[in-house]
């Protein structure tokens, strides 16, 4: 993975966590259980996006290189 | 005295017509894409006309795209402002609207950045890409039309996708939560440390371990990007 695809996962991870010890010393589990969908939520689609592109574009990138090395 | 559910309306309905352009163009880009590979409906497009819709297109759903995504933000002011703070934690359908617009807005950041990252060239020529990056534009538009017809119930009108809703029997005014999700909450809540230690002090530690890890991932990104330059 890039360096800032894990640098925008720790700061997701890290702003959850604090937003969780914040919700949980005001004890308001409903919005607790909103907060973590809504990361959770971000977290999913960016990791999922991540990996299809990053696979696609791998898969893609592969067979390049072995037309050009057929060319040679 | 600004009258924001006004501005609201106005914002909205900008970035909804952005996207909605954005999606268009972006089908439309993606047709040309596969027009040529179809039989007899290939033969009846010059490839002049298609290289050139195929560059109008492409840079209208980009900047639509751009547009729109800003415009979210923007709604997003203008929607706190009139709902306050403490209205939004309040109100379920209101956290509903805000959860589907922030997913929304996570969809079309990620259409931008597949694009900036890419390109046109690299993005239409890739199998899996050409696919994918259509797609995203339209899970991004769907929320966008889910979060405005959440809009229209608070406003008090009816939206056309309210049969939708009442098919799939799903009640706005309910809090819209994902029981597997919520699990982490409640790892976090029962946690043992927090009958270790005080909960404020806890909080003051958590805050500064994630500073000191964001500001450490910041020097890190940094320092590759000044390495990448001096090579």
């Amino acid at each position: 993975m890039s360096t800032n695809f894990l640098g925008l996962l720790i700061i997701l991870f890290a702003t959850l966590t604090s937003l969780n010890f914040i919700m949980a010393m005001r004890n308001e589990p409903a919005l607790l259980a909103w907060l973590n969908q809504i990361f959770f939520g971000i977290i999913i689609i960016a990791v999922v996006s991540y990996l299809i592109v990053g696979l696609g574009t791998r898969k893609t990138a592969g067979k390049e290189r072995k037309h050009e090395e057929e060319h040679k | 005295m600004v009258d924001w559910s006004g501005v609201h309306s106005i914002t909205v309905s900008m970035h909804e017509g952005m996207l909605m352009l954005a999606l268009i163009a972006v089908i439309v880009r993606f047709l040309v894409n596969i027009v040529p590979k179809l039989p007899v409906v290939g033969w009846v497009f010059s490839d002049e006309s298609l290289q050139k819709t195929a560059r109008i297109s492409e840079n209208v759903a980009f900047i639509a795209g751009l547009g729109g995504t800003i415009g979210i933000v923007a709604s997003a002011v203008s929607g706190t402002i009139l709902y306050t703070p403490g209205g939004i934690l309040q109100s379920t359908i209101v956290q509903n609207k805000v959860m589907i617009a922030i997913f929304a807005f996570t969809f079309w950041v990620d259409f931008l950045a597949i694009r900036l990252k890419f390109g046109d060239e690299k993005i239409w020529s890739n199998r899996v890409l050409q696919f994918f990056y259509p797609l995203i534009g339209l899970i991004g538009f769907a929320f966008v039309t889910v979060g405005g017809s959440i809009g229209g119930t608070l406003a008090g009108k009816e939206s056309v996708i309210e049969f939708i809703f009442a098919y799939l029997g799903i009640h706005k005014t309910d809090p819209w939560i994902l029981p597997p999700i919520t699990d982490f909450s409640k790892m976090v809540v029962n946690s043992p440390l927090q009958s270790l230690v005080n909960v404020s002090s806890m909080l003051q530690i958590v805050i500064v371990v994630n500073a000191i890890i964001v500001a450490l991932v910041l020097i890190y990104i940094g320092m590759g990007a000044r390495s990448k330059t001096a090579s």
